[in-house]
């Protein structure tokens, strides 16, 4: 059995004539000691599909239309919001872009960690400052004794980040989810944190859902990668074939048009002409079909489904 | 203009010994750039990288003088900017534009696209209206977006198009000169693609000379002739791109390049994780800035500051600050 599974999942904001619909039909499953990446440009549903299906985000005004969600034996769907907070921060760790808002800035370092571990170990003050020590160095923080009494302003970015994943991991969650935890990051802290993050990952044996619009990233850190547009997962696979032969259009795009180390310096970049379709003006078919070079006219009149293998799926009736 | 009867022997930007230093409550205060030198040639593009905080940002301010600076000059099509008075330096300004990042806020939300288009034009009263309003028209097919644009609002566009917006308002006094800082960092990344290739044909079609700011190494390999590595608000490796790239010398360049995350799992990663972050600008260390991060940091390092050293070829420049290569 899994340990986070996700079956169809659909999403929709507002209500009455102006409900839109934002994550349509998204499924995966992320096993212990695995990292899957979900990855797509802004507002392709990324954050939405899986902030809702550990129920964190506020319901009104999003609401879930359809789906399965469930870690382990739990089912996350049908659970009351008493028992989800026995769930957050304990089962599910949660580690946001932006550690300066993430953090409470009245409160010190210290208090916050060993708040985040009372909530749900019944430990003693000692035994709770003993643990906030051994988290804080193990997530690479020199003088964590020192920092305990920070408060977060006082503190790097870099710091900051380390604070926040410490408190994330603090209860030892059997699954950790990252909402682009580097973005805000220069690239060599953004190398320290993914280091820090895989061998913690090894270390705990928790599953990772990494979100992310940057393929990078997900080259680096992930076992397997989910790609998403317009509220859809269009594309799943190991990363390696992922990579290196990517079947959806959109897939096979968005790899093309990044500039790389190896990209010979004023050649054209290839371009995805167009732009994402807002959500309550995706088309009928295909939502890529008209910004698709491959595309044709049943891809405007019908929805591809997740095709292909078991290991390699992809949306399209006309695949690279 | 000036700029067409430039000779070839001058540069059309020459920045010497240039610094910023801001003041801070309590007397204190922060070196946001550091006797910075460089030259650049009309038609050439030069690439600014580093991490926040290294100045980068600062020193396109300082250029354009936008900002004044604390110590050195700034030599444009020959002249010292910095010593022009206001009226001279609005006259000058006509030459040099920026693009900034955030294409939402540097757009007036109140202003009609083709206003916004035409305003540098009204400020130096260049032609008459019709000329003007024939000019944006143009403009606005430049930038691959439709004359209708023109009677729009900001907001009615997407985050790529404001970007193109931008690029047509700095186009519109034919500068010589456009500081681009992240012009395409907060873009998706297939928007992405798009501005920088019209970036590109610009600069063909019309022989822009760019200073592209950006802190993503692979965008600035891309669109550079040139490039300068910056560490706390030094100048710490610049030489020809494909220089720097295929051996880079500097141990903060090195690590930086190979902290990059790229698109192919298969890269061989044989990087050396760069350890602690950038020391407070405020409290500079001693000796080389980078020197506490440096993994082959020699005791010289921690007591005198390396000046840049030409080691390069006759044909392509490549200089480094760096104790390493004396």
């Amino acid at each position: 059995m899994a340990l986070f599974s996700v079956d169809e999942l659909a999403v929709s904001f507002g209500r009455g004539a102006s409900r839109v619909r934002v994550v349509d039909g998204v499924s995966f499953a992320v096993d212990r000691g695995e990292t899957l990446g979900i990855v797509g440009e802004s507002g392709c549903g990324k954050t939405v599909t899986v902030m809702s299906a550990i129920r964190l985000l506020p319901a009104p005004p999003s609401h879930i239309d359809s789906g399965r969600m469930s870690l382990g034996e739990v089912d996350l769907r049908s659970l009351p919001r008493q028992s989800l907070r026995d769930i957050w921060g304990n089962r599910i760790g949660v580690v946001f872009q932006d550690p300066m808002t993430s953090l409470n800035p009245t409160y010190t370092v210290g208090f916050q960690l060993r708040e985040a571990l009372r909530l749900h170990r019944k430990v003693n003050a000692a035994e709770a400052h003993a643990e906030v020590l051994r988290m804080l160095d193990r997530v690479g923080i020199n003088a964590p004794e020192r920092r305990l009494a920070q408060y977060p302003h006082e503190l790097s970015g870099g710091l900051r980040q380390r604070v926040l994943i410490a408190m994330a991991l603090i209860c030892r969650p059997e699954l950790l989810i990252a909402d682009e935890p580097t973005t805000a990051l220069d690239v060599t802290l953004q190398a320290q944190i993914l280091d820090l993050l895989r061998s913690l990952r090894d270390e705990l044996g928790m599953g990772i859902v990494l979100i992310t619009h940057d393929l990078g990233v997900v080259a680096e850190f992930c076992d397997r990668v989910a790609v998403m547009y317009a509220g859809r997962i269009v594309e799943s696979a190991a990363v390696k074939a992922l990579f290196e032969s990517p079947r959806h259009p959109y897939t096979d795009g968005l790899l093309a048009s990044i500039p790389r180390l190896a990209t010979v310096k004023g050649s054209r970049l290839p371009v995805i002409d167009g732009m994402v379709p807002a959500p309550g003006e995706r088309p009928a078919g295909c939502a890529f079909a008209q910004r698709c070079p491959r595309a044709e006219a049943r891809c405007r009149e019908a929805q591809p489904l997740l095709a292909g293998s078991p290991e390699h799926r992809f949306a399209c009736f006309n695949p690279v | 203009m000036g700029a067409a009867a430039l000779p070839m022997s001058v540069h059309l930007l020459d920045v010497q010994g240039l610094s910023k230093t801001f003041p801070l409550k309590g007397g204190r205060s922060i070196r946001a750039v550091d006797g910075v030198s460089f030259r650049q040639a009309k038609g050439e593009t030069i690439g600014i990288v580093g991490e926040s905080g290294c100045g980068k940002s600062t020193l396109g301010r300082l250029i354009l003088r936008l900002i004044e600076p604390t110590a050195g000059d700034v030599r444009f099509l020959g002249k010292d900017i910095t010593l022009l008075p206001a009226d001279a330096m609005r006259a000058m300004r006509r030459h040099m534009q920026m693009i900034f990042q955030d294409p939402y806020a540097s757009l007036d939300p109140r202003m009609r696209v083709g206003d916004l288009i035409e305003e540098p034009l009204v400020i130096h009263a260049i032609g008459t209206r019709a000329d003007r309003g024939r000019e944006v028209a143009r403009l606005l097919d430049t930038v691959g977006l439709p004359t209708e644009a023109a009677r729009r609002y900001p907001h009615e566009f997407s985050g790529g198009q404001r970007q193109r917006i931008c690029i047509a308002r700095a186009l519109a006094l034919r500068p010589e000169l456009i500081v681009a800082d992240e012009p395409v960092s907060a873009l998706d990344v297939s928007i992405q693609s798009q501005v920088l290739n019209l970036l590109m044909d610009l600069k063909r079609e019309r022989g822009l000379t760019y200073l592209f700011i950006s802190h993503n190494l692979a965008v600035v390999k891309y669109v550079s002739d040139t490039l300068a590595v910056m560490y706390l608000g030094r100048i710490v490796e610049m030489g020809s791109t494909d220089s720097v790239y295929a051996d880079p010398k500097h141990p903060y360049t090195q690590a930086l390049l190979a902290a990059i995350p790229e698109p192919d799992p298969d890269r061989a990663r044989d990087r050396v994780p760069l350890q602690g972050e950038l020391p407070s600008p405020e409290h500079p260390p001693t000796g080389c800035p980078f020197h506490p991060r440096c993994p082959q940091a020699m005791d010289r390092c921690r007591r005198e500051v390396p000046l840049p050293l030409e080691r390069g070829t006759k044909e392509r420049s490549h200089t480094v600050a760096c104790h390493l290569y004396d």
